[in-house]
């Protein structure tokens, strides 16, 4: 729609003196704040990316995990997301932080602390350090969550980002951990 | 019309000859008898005699549709014998009188049936070539012989096939096993006859119209899939069409077919044209072709000012105008490339997030992955999602935030579309404007090399004359096109319509049909066939498989399982009454076996009794009965033959009483006497 006919509209709305009004009840909010889907993209993220701790227990260093959860959800940002990469690998050096084209919601991406914070309460994530180690056995929350979404083939997008993620080279010098 | 007069089975065993027969006269009559008596094996003498034992899912020849007595071990006077040679004899009345006696080996040469009638006498092959072979044919020479006319319809390999009689037989023998599950339940399919069942119908009732154009319309090779295609291809080339002009068009192709035929029928090309991007060709056409005699006049016979130097800017100027429309056109192309890609981005992520959610949801939905309350390994604490803000959101919220997304996923792609077809139409207004700033250019160019005004002004009006001509022969060449796409259309139409409409039935298969109807839904009420009362009668009907409904939905799912008997028992009994082509006899073998309860059973004798004298053709009725039963009936005035005994006896020696065929098979007669 061009600009002409963005005012002509607007005109065409005053004249009829059209009153905008919002139906609550028909907007429902994102699925991405949902706790449960949040807790499946760290399962994944932790079975895809992470390395094999102990025979059932696999650890991810938490700056990375929280990054590439945040991406698979987001997934319009991996193109961005490269070009930062590159501009370090070729000896620029932006900070994750001070990055424009970075949504502000990965610096206060306060549902994914709450969820790690859950999920380390009650025993599914243990932190050794700057990694955070989780069992994916079956018996486990996250075990079973994989489980579940691996058999219904669900979160494809998220799964195909993760495994991107998983050979894309991001120290934690880059992201400032 | 045919009545069955005499069915019998004989043979021979190293002890002497066994046989059984029975006679039937005209309407209805039931044969009653108990279990193992031999209904069954009278009903299969019939199917075989008449080289249709295929609805009983044999090959053709295979005799094991007879009970073992009839073909390998039979018991006479309780002694069990060896069959060492057995046939089956069924004779036929024609409704002048004519009598046709067939006879068939069931242990022996069962390829050819022995035909005997008043004009020849022979061994006719059934199998191959029994329709194809007019002489040595069995069915050929039966249907000319029954006075049926041959009818075909197309194969699913293309080629027209005949409507066998063991196609048609499904609709008037009613074998006890298999032929009481569904209407035509017994139909055979070996030949893969396309629309069997329907052309089955249609011949028996004798709605031939309606046959010849169910053939028709299968051998025109319209099939609603190749008709589709075909207009997916149309819509392309449209598509085409309008991208040359670096316009943005298509002709819808969705819908239903006769939709679609609807729509095009309607479709005048040219006005979509100058509808939709206000370009008429023929207005445009005559406007260049004006310019053109207008520049050849100038050329050849007008006045050329020495002096002037205005072609030279003209030229020039011309050149300049097109680079500055080029340069506008190629600012819009970047934004609105730039905004189609932004526009795409967006839609794949909505489409990304919509997947996301209906995929959450189904875990939501199937109750996987409930973050639990938990106790904290350490402090031993209840540790509770809720107080960490962390509550989930409902099914019924996601479904919410899916069809949100959903609707601004159809916006979105709306957007994308229009998007396209606007960079489309740039983008070739570009080109055509490339084209033009070339031609101008050598234009001008030839103007600067000319030397004196005079000369000048030629060359210019001679550049103009040939971009001139070029639109001329632009817009001829769109407009025979769009006359080649219309008459596409045109042709498509007409092959549509054969695939997306059935031909309207004649008047007279439409009363034929109609009075078959209210025989059916008359039959029904009589039967008590899941509840349809002289009041909602109206409601049965058929669909376009013939098929009776009921309030809209199919019939045979309504009721208990022997409702389907009873709906069987009507449709046969209405279309053997009511059939044109019809061989005028059917037979139903135990019906009442299949309904089990007392009342149900009683409604069935009394549906005979009541349409005893309503009933014209023949429909014989086998089924075991008690004496109570045959009591009622006879009162009623059906004529009930009895069985006294096993329809197979030991012929012990020739007697008058042993040639009466219903003594020998100690079958009784009463109340009305078969014809001779």
């Amino acid at each position: 729609m061009s600009i002409d006919a963005v005012q002509q509209l607007v005109a065409l709305l005053r004249e009829a003196k059209a009153v905008p009004r919002l139906r609550a009840n028909a907007v429902g909010p994102s699925s991405i704040y949902d706790p449960l889907y949040r807790t499946v993209i760290i399962g994944l993220a932790l079975r895809l990316c992470g390395k094999k701790a102990t025979e059932s227990e696999v650890t991810l260093a938490g700056p990375r995990l929280k990054l590439f959860q945040f991406v698979a959800v987001h997934r319009h940002l991996l193109p961005s997301l490269r070009g930062w990469v590159t501009a370090h690998e070729t000896g620029r050096r932006p900070n994750l932080e001070e990055w424009t084209s970075f949504p502000r919601g990965y610096v206060a991406d306060s549902l994914y602390e709450r969820i790690v914070t859950y999920l380390v309460a009650t025993g599914e994530l243990r932190p050794e350090g700057k990694n955070l180690v989780g069992s994916l056995d079956a018996r486990c929350l996250l075990g079973r969550l994989v489980v579940a979404v691996d058999a219904n083939s669900a979160f494809e997008g998220e799964r195909s980002t993760l495994i991107e993620l998983s050979q894309t080279r991001i120290t934690l010098g880059m992201l400032g951990a | 019309m045919i009545d069955i007069v005499e069915v019998t089975v004989e043979g021979t065993t190293e002890a002497g000859s066994f046989r059984g027969s029975m006679s039937f006269g005209s309407g209805l009559q039931v044969v009653a008898g108990p279990n193992r008596y031999g209904k069954s094996l009278a009903f299969a003498a019939f199917a075989w005699c008449l080289g249709v034992e295929h609805i009983f899912g044999v090959q053709a020849g295979d005799n094991s549709i007879f009970p073992d007595a009839a073909r390998t071990r039979v018991t006479l006077d309780d002694a069990e014998e060896t069959v060492a040679g057995s046939s089956a004899v069924l004779v036929l009345r024609r409704h002048d009188g004519t009598l046709l006696r067939l006879r068939r080996a069931i242990v022996g040469d069962a390829s050819t049936i022995s035909y005997t009638d008043d004009e020849r006498s022979g061994n006719l092959v059934v199998g191959r070539g029994t329709m194809t072979d007019p002489i040595a044919g069995f069915q050929a020479t039966f249907r000319k012989w029954a006075r049926l006319p041959d009818a075909r319809l197309l194969s699913s390999r293309g080629v027209d096939v005949p409507i066998y009689l063991e196609n048609l037989a499904p609709l008037f023998l009613i074998e006890q096993l298999g032929g009481w599950v569904d209407i035509q339940a017994e139909q055979v399919h070996r030949y893969r006859t396309l629309e069997i069942e329907e052309g089955a119908f249609e011949f028996l009732l004798g709605l031939d119209e309606s046959l010849k154009a169910r053939l028709r319309k299968q051998g025109s090779g319209a099939d609603a899939a190749a008709v589709r295609e075909e207009a997916r291809n149309i819509s392309a080339s449209f598509a085409d069409i309008m991208t040359a002009q670096g316009w943005a068009g298509e002709l819808g192709v969705g819908g239903a077919l006769d939709a679609v035929v609807t729509r095009w029928e309607k479709l005048d090309l040219f006005a979509f044209v100058k509808d939709r991007f206000h370009f008429d060709p023929s207005a445009e056409q005559q406007r260049v072709v004006d310019r053109v005699e207008k520049l050849r006049t100038r050329i050849t016979r007008g006045k050329i000012d020495t002096d002037s130097t205005a072609e030279t800017v003209d030229a020039s100027a011309q050149v300049v105008a097109i680079k500055q429309r080029r340069h506008e056109l190629q600012l819009l192309l970047a934004t609105l490339r730039a905004q189609l890609r932004e526009q795409q981005d967006l839609h794949s992520t909505i489409e990304g997030r919509l997947k996301s959610a209906k995929d959450l949801r189904r875990l939501k939905v199937e109750q996987i992955g409930i973050l639990p309350k938990a106790e904290c390994p350490t402090c031993h604490q209840s540790v509770d999602p809720a107080h960490l803000e962390l509550s989930g959101q409902s099914v019924e919220s996601l479904e919410l935030h899916v069809s949100q997304l959903d609707r601004e996923r159809l916006m979105l792609g709306a957007s994308v579309e229009r998007l396209r077809g606007e960079v489309l139409e740039v983008a070739t207004k570009a080109t055509r404007l490339d084209e033009d700033l070339i031609s101008s250019e050598q234009s001008l160019k030839m103007v600067n090399q000319t030397v004196g005004p005079a000369r000048e002004t030629i060359v210019k009006l001679t550049g103009d004359l040939v971009a001139a001509e070029r639109d001329v022969q632009r817009t001829r060449d769109l407009q025979a096109q769009l006359d080649a796409l219309q008459g596409r259309i045109a042709q498509w139409i007409t092959r549509a319509k054969v695939a997306a409409f059935d031909e309207a039935p004649s008047d007279s298969d439409r009363k034929t049909l109609a009075a078959f109807v209210t025989q059916l839904r008359k039959y029904l009420v009589d039967l008590g066939c899941v509840g349809v009362s002289e009041d909602s009668a109206s409601d049965v009907n058929l669909d376009e498989q013939y098929t009776p409904t009921y309030h809209g939905r199919l019939l045979r799912s309504f009721g208990s399982a022997s409702d389907r008997a009873r709906l069987i028992t009507a449709f046969v009994a209405a279309l053997n009454e009511l059939g044109r082509h019809h061989p005028g006899f059917a037979v139903l073998d135990e019906p009442l076996q299949q309904n089990p309860d007392p009342d149900h059973r009683k409604r069935f004798l009394d549906f005979l009794g009541t349409n005893v004298t309503s009933i014209k053709r023949q429909l014989i009725v086998f089924t075991a009965l008690d004496g109570q039963q045959i009591e009622g009936l006879r009162k009623a005035g059906v004529g009930v033959q009895v069985f006294q005994g096993k329809f197979l006896r030991r012929v012990v020696a020739p007697s008058p009483v042993a040639a009466d065929p219903s003594s020998a098979a100690g079958i009784r007669t009463t109340d009305r006497d078969p014809d001779p």
